[in-house]
């Protein structure tokens, strides 16, 4: 049975409670390492589902028929006393070491594959840098830079290094495949790949209409210079206060979608506001001292510590992957960060200052007034 | 012990500390507690206080549950709070209850199970539990100074490292796991010894009961795994307080190494916390299919398998570390082995219910869901095994469902079953088993409600220890579902407190063997007497109390013996196993019993090494010269909790010039608590001497100053345990008890001393036993049919006399 048709299969049969069709599914591939990862499960899945028949029965099956009701009395016989059987024994281990067997090939051949670049095809390179609460994503063949989003073509594998600035990471896109840590001082890699075909067959799943902010957008909205699918990730290892906010998203992009971005991200930023207003907006930028982590190519602006904001508006999402890019979210981030991710560099370094009772004052450094807060936020926003 | 025919005898011995610190000679009151080492006592206080910390485990669980019952929810609990939860609810679950309760039992039933009067080491036994008290103390202080350990309980390098977790969090957590180790390592030390030396004549290795067995298999595994955390904790300590760079990549150090070290301890870890409640199921289900354990030594092989083959997994909870595809096949093959042994015991268990007589007493029902939710986890765990899918299943909901099916549905139940099984010899009443009942059921639906949807979470990609999560994921239905079933626990848990209090207060007495079992902890009476056996018990057979009880359900080849004869007939020493070696342990001669003192020592050094950890948490905080302020002007205690130096004293600190300031603490708890080794080293055993007044042994009854030890009251036996003093030589009483049975054949039986003075053999009318099966709820009447034949000898007796009302 082609795979392809196994996989629906057993989509449908565990999907039908609804309960794993989730945007981060790992039960619903788009991707054939992800589709390998869930074959593989899939046997175990019934292997174990068929021990869980057989032993389970006969489980129910003694203790309904061996419950012994009512008292026991002197005059109630022992049961038979038996100690034991080898031959059951025997029989029983190898049918154990059997079934064992039987998950062993796959899972060795799987994670050969699984672990291995594939080879005579074209594969991308994205140098992927985790750190403490956000991603930042290098191309280095094609001399891109971004942060928290990025972009792969349908069809092509791409190859991840992953490395970590700080603490232990993890890079996890469910829908294409499994995870892998980051480490400082360990060069770890995944490989991962979005199928064109499971993409097309997914598409009367994914929502087109609900395109609103806070709304589930699987597909980029329609006035972006580039159209196609949005999806989901996020850090799978413990990583401090805010792991749970340290999310991204993958622009999953035809071919000629894929060179219009790429091309896109490669120029300077500019602004959609008149001039006046967009240098009203840099300017603001840099007297709050944004420019000294966050770069704004083409600009003055050019921090590294922080994320790349050079075409933050057609970013759809602020806070890496927690919140969708609108200018109320944008706005509350920068003016309260540690209510959005506790403890995030943003505040601990930039806002953050003791006073000299060693007391925090927040905003210390940066001190936004809402007018400030606007003129950044459309600003930012208007960066496309 | 205030009953008539025995009296204690202070031992003449004193040593010098006695006139400083005088040790009561029997233990009584607070002062008992504090200075008991009896293994008894012990294994009570272990279970007291990991039941405690059970609760507050509990009650972290369901802040986490609240926490996380709606998506994007954040007006309960900050990021930071929830993160410090998770970690201690982990911490404390695994090292504060789950292996506590173990050692309990360890404890308090595995020398009733070999026939000893007590553990090898008894003062270091009470070392250990005291370590175990401080560090549990040492490590939920944290909580006070708010600075609660929030780097999960794996506690992963570079996040654990001073520039990641600065502040004491990180330092509380790897000083009281420390403590706790060296308490788990020098207890399991305890526990081989006595196992391997103290064992009863005749009790060979493939004689031990099954729990027995895997408490020694668990101690072996805690004296092979602790090292590695020692290590990696020392390390991490080391990286902290005096910037090694053990874990620091940017100097050459490997944040990897972490993870090795922690797992090569972390997976025989989870095979400590499960082995013993496999012992305890493996214990219940015979007794309550009323027929042995079906393969015995595939149980005892596939334990020992387990143990060894726990060593050669631990990369399985890497296979996202990027190993590389040989490690992670050969880990991915190595785990899926040691299911096969696992196996093996769940078809074991199986076979013991077929054709069995199974009594649905609580005890039971705790074992049956064991079995069931035991092998649910190892489905999950057979799939995390296969390392391909794990890529998307590791550090997911699906983990979380996984270890809460083996360590709850597994480890918890089938502790629970043992706490309902051994509660009357412990206590000498039964739990309440419409409770029992009722508890067992809303644990069982509310556990499987909270945790099988986590399967589902965890496919449908849900990472776990996240604060909160995107409504986009649609995981919240299920985080909801997954809240009501924590509920019912809750709801169970505080039931079953309930039973617990009630129970010990005011509970009825079960009376001798209630459940009518297999193992020698129940042929003493319950609770037993401060000195377990009068004689040590010459062991015949596995489950030898049964076979006392019932001598032709025997199966001859099973102890070497020729078809035509028992020992339990003749108890000639000529027809024991070869393996009998009869050597007496305990037998008492003109000295009595000799029961050893109380000690202080042991208390005293875990609470040095106590101060001692906490003068590493707060290293250069409280400064000698903080003292002369604090004692000058007085402080609030939140000021002491300053990790920024410059800050606190207003100057730079050189660093090596202040060592010794910034570790005084730690250096005199330290030496306090060797000093209190030391101590405990030179001081005499104390104690007193028990005699039995129809013993002629030379030393008369002396009158005891010190108050009887038992307060509990004496309630008349009931009815149907009718023990009534026989005299040798009245026959007549004898045969009365067996009046009812007057249709079934008797048989004679004959008895031998095993003393040397006297070489006549005695014979006894009995009625035969076997089918004196007993009611379940009632007292044991095969138990007290023997105590009756056994009072024909005036003395010299092999068991422990019940017709003598000893209380505890």
């Amino acid at each position: 049975m082609p795979n392809r048709i196994k996989s629906l299969l057993a989509f449908l049969a565990l999907t039908t409670a609804g309960c794993v069709d989730g945007v981060q599914s790992t039960l619903d591939p788009l991707g054939p390492v992800a589709e390998r990862q869930m074959s593989t499960f899939m046997v175990t899945l019934w292997v174990s589902l068929g021990i869980f028949a057989v032993v389970g029965s006969f489980m129910v099956y003694c203790i309904v028929k061996f419950r012994h009701e009512g008292q026991i009395t002197p005059d109630t016989p022992l049961p038979e006393q038996g100690h034991g059987s080898a031959i059951t024994e025997i029989a029983l281990i190898l049918v154990s070491v059997g079934l064992v067997g039987v998950i062993a090939l796959p899972t060795v051949t799987g994670v050969f594959w699984v672990g291995t670049e594939p080879a005579n095809e074209d594969v991308m390179v994205i140098d992927v840098t985790g750190q403490q609460w956000w991603w930042k994503f290098d191309y280095p063949e094609l001399g891109v830079s971004t942060a928290n989003e990025f972009a792969i073509p349908a069809g092509r594998p791409v190859r991840f290094n992953l490395k970590s600035a700080d603490v232990q990471h993890s890079f996890w896109v469910p829908r294409l495949g499994g995870k892998m840590d980051l480490l400082p001082g360990q060069d770890n890699w995944l490989w991962l790949e979005a199928d064109p075909a499971m993409l097309a067959a997914n598409n009367d799943q994914l929502s087109t209409a609900d395109n609103e902010p806070g709304q589930r957008w699987e597909h980029l909205p329609d006035d972006y210079p580039f159209q196609g699918y949005i999806l989901y990730g996020q850090c799978a290892e413990f990583c401090g206060d805010s792991h749970a906010f340290m999310k991204f998203r993958v622009l999953v992009l035809d071919d000629a979608n894929f060179r219009k971005w790429v091309e896109w991200q490669k120029t300077d930023a500019k602004s959609t506001l008149d001039k006046e207003q967009a240098d009203a907006g840099l300017l603001a930028f840099r007297q709050n001292k944004c420019g000294s982590c966050h770069m704004i190519r083409g600009t003055s602006a050019s921090g590294q510590v922080g994320p790349d904001l050079t075409h933050f508006g057609t970013r759809t999402s602020v806070a890496a992957g927690w919140l969708e890019n609108t200018k109320e979210n944008l706005g509350h981030w920068i003016m309260n960060p540690n209510e959005v991710k506790p403890g995030n560099i943003m505040y601990k370094t930039g806002y953050l200052q003791l006073d000299e009772n060693g007391e925090e004052v927040q905003n210390y450094k940066i001190k936004l007034d809402d007018a400030a807060k606007n003129t950044i936020v459309d600003y930012l926003t208007s960066l496309e | 012990m205030s009953s008539t025919n025995m009296h204690i005898e202070p031992a003449p011995e004193k040593g010098f500390f006695d006139s400083i610190l005088p040790r009561q000679v029997e233990p009584s009151g607070v002062i008992g507690w504090l200075t008991t080492i009896d293994h008894k006592r012990i294994g009570v206080l272990y279970l007291i206080t990991a039941l405690w910390w059970f609760l507050v485990g509990g009650l972290e669980a369901m802040m986490i549950r609240w926490q996380l019952h709606k998506p994007e929810y954040q007006d309960f609990i900050s990021a930071e709070t929830y993160n410090a939860l998770f970690t201690m609810h982990g911490t404390t679950m695994i090292f504060l209850v789950i292996m506590p309760l173990a050692v309990a039992f360890f404890n308090y039933i595995m020398p009733l199970q070999i026939g000893a009067r007590d553990v090898a080491f008894p003062r270091l036994n009470a070392f250990s539990y005291w370590m175990f008290f401080f560090g549990s103390v040492l490590i939920n202080v944290s909580w006070l100074f708010g600075e609660a350990p929030n780097m999960t309980w794996v506690g992963y390098s570079p996040l654990t490292n001073s520039t990641y977790t600065p502040g004491m969090s990180g330092d509380f957590w790897v000083v009281g796991l420390q403590i706790l180790g060296v308490s788990s390592i020098v207890g399991a030390l305890n526990f081989i010894t006595t196992i391997i030396n103290m064992r009863a004549p005749g009790m060979s290795f493939m004689r031990l009961p099954v729990f027995t067995w895997m408490t020694l298999i668990t101690a072996l595994l805690v004296i092979l795994a602790f090292p590695a955390i020692t290590i990696c904790l020392v390390e991490l300590m080391f990286d902290r307080l005096f910037h090694t760079n053990f874990f620091e990549a940017s100097a050459g150090g490997l944040p990897i190494l972490w993870q090795h070290l922690f797992w090569v301890f972390g997976h025989p870890e989870v095979y400590i916390l499960i082995l013993p409640p496999m012992g305890m199921v493996s214990e219940i289900l015979p007794v309550f299919s009323r027929k042995p354990l079906f393969g015995y030594p595939l149980i005892v092989g596939s334990g020992a398998a387990i143990g060894f083959m726990g060593f050669t997994v631990w990369t399985h909870h890497m296979f996202t570390s990027g190993l590389g595809n040989i490690a992670t096949a050969a880990f991915a093959l190595t785990t899926m082995a040691i299911a096969v042994p696992t196996g093996v015991k769940i078809f074991n268990w199986i076979g013991t219910l077929y054709r069995g007589q199974l009594i649905m007493a609580t005890p039971m029902l705790f074992a049956l869901g064991f079995i069931y939710q035991f092998m649910m986890g190892g489905f999950s765990g057979l799939m995390h095994a296969n390392a391909v899918h794990d890529l998307q299943q590791h550090d997911s909901y699906f983990v979380v469902a996984h270890f809460h099916y083996v360590l709850i549905g597994g480890a918890l139940f089938g502790t629970f079953a043992g706490i309902y099984y051994w509660f009357p010899a412990v206590t000498g009443r039964k739990l309440d088993e419409a409770k029992g009942k009722f508890v067992f059921w809303f644990l069982f639906i509310g556990f499987n409600g909270a945790f099988f949807p986590m399967h589902w979470l965890g496919l449908n990609g849900m990472p776990r220890r996240i604060y909160t999560y995107s409504a986009r994921n649609d995981w919240g239905d299920l985080n909801f579902v997954v809240t009501c079933g924590a509920a019912l626990m809750a709801v169970a848990v505080i039931i079953f407190f309930f039973d617990l209090f009630k129970t010990a207060a005011t509970g009825k007495l079960a009376g001798r063997d209630p459940w009518d079992a297999r193992t020698l902890e129940w042929s003493i009476p319950n609770p037993p007497p401060v000195y377990n056996f009068k004689e040590t018990p010459h062991v015949h057979s596995l489950d030898d109390w049964w076979y006392t009880k019932y001598p032709d359900t025997l199966h001859h080849d099973d102890i070497g013996l020729d078809a035509t004869e028992s020992p339990y007939e003749d108890d000639d020493a000529s027809h024991m196993h070869p393996s009998d070696h009869v050597v007496d342990h305990g037998h008492h001669d003109e000295h009595g019993i000799h029961m050893p003192g109380g000690s202080w020592f042991p208390m005293f050094a875990a609470f040095g090494f106590f101060v001692g950890g906490m003068g590493l948490v707060f290293n250069g905080q409280f400064l000698y010269g903080d003292v002369i302020e604090i004692v000058k002007n007085g402080a609030n205690v939140s000021e002491w909790v300053r990790y920024d130096q410059m800050a606190t004293h207003g100057y730079e600190v050189p660093y090596l010039q202040t060592l010794f300031w910034r570790f005084w603490i730690a250096i005199a708890g330290g030496l306090f608590g060797v000093f209190s080794i030391f101590c405990w080293s030179m001081e005499p055993i104390g104690g007193y001497n028990i005699h039995f007044d129809d013993e002629d042994d030379g030393v008369k009854a002396k009158d005891t100053k010190t108050p009887p030890v038992q307060t509990a009251p004496v309630e008349p036996a009931p009815i149907t345990d009718p023990v009534v003093p026989v005299k040798a030589d009245d026959k007549t009483e004898v045969v009365k008890v067996e009046e009812a049975e007057a249709e079934k054949p008797k048989k004679k039986k004959k008895k031998k001393k095993s003393t040397k003075s006297d070489d006549k053999v005695e014979t006894v009318t009995v009625g035969e036993v076997e089918e004196k099966v007993l009611d379940t709820p009632e007292p044991g009447e095969a138990a007290a049919k023997l105590d009756a034949e056994k009072e024909e000898e005036s003395d010299d007796t092999n068991d422990d006399d019940s017709d003598k009302k000893e209380e505890k």
